[in-house]
């Protein structure tokens, strides 16, 4: 499947923990950045938010609305996919700002599910346990690894 | 020898539905800003390690030094 997804830029530290990409769309450019920090040996939170140029950081949940939503969620997939591959052994989690938020993460991942699951595994958290993600569950947080990794 | 002709009706019937899809590019670019310690960032990575705290990890999962 081809989605749709914007070009990215990748910071040039080894680590490659910082990326930045151009949500273009009717309310004009708005610069997203997406970092990966580290919470605990070995495990990553993806956070992602819109730059304010003017302050250099990044608005605190803000929604945009800039048209371009599944574009922008690719995009983020995208980079995230290209993290874990990166740093094998290492499990990423992914957790909305609101419910709201999370569902909408919850809704791409059931949409893309099958090529997600080519490379990667994606455990869905409820009721504090954690279980192999099924579309049509609705989750807390999500745990993304590469396939087969740690089990 | 004869040609058949398509009626301009069924002609103009015809759509052709076409969608772009943009390749992502890739760059490597110094121009990256370095978030480690922007505040939302760090509020959402205190966020993310209480509910690990709460609830932990998958059983049997144990990640490999980063």
């Amino acid at each position: 499947m081809h989605l749709d997804r914007y070009s990215y830029n990748s910071s040039t530290n080894k680590a490659n923990l910082d990326y930045e990409f151009e949500s273009i769309g009717p309310k004009g450019t708005i610069m997203k950045v997406v970092r990966f920090l580290e919470i605990s040996e070995g495990i990553y939170n993806l956070g992602f938010g819109d730059l304010d140029i003017s302050t250099r950081k990044i608005k605190d949940d803000v929604i945009t609305n800039n048209g371009d939503t599944e574009k922008v969620l690719s995009t983020v997939a995208l980079i995230a996919r290209d993290f874990i591959l990166k740093h094998p052994g290492i499990i990423l989690f992914i957790e909305g700002t609101s419910k709201a938020k999370t569902r909408l993460y919850q809704i791409n991942i059931s949409k893309y599910l099958e090529e997600i699951k080519q490379d990667l595994e994606i455990q869905g958290s409820r009721n504090d346990e954690w279980e192999l993600f099924r579309k049509d569950t609705n989750y807390d947080a999500f745990i993304a690894m590469p396939r087969k990794s740690g089990f | 020898m004869s040609v058949a002709k398509k009626s301009s009706k069924s002609a103009a019937r015809k759509t052709t539905r076409t969608k772009t899809i943009t390749k992502a590019k890739i760059v490597v670019s110094d121009a990256v800003g370095n978030y480690e310690h922007d505040p939302y960032f760090v509020k959402k990575a205190a966020s993310a390690k209480a509910f690990l705290e709460r609830v932990g990890l998958p059983k049997g999962f144990v990640p490999k030094a980063s």
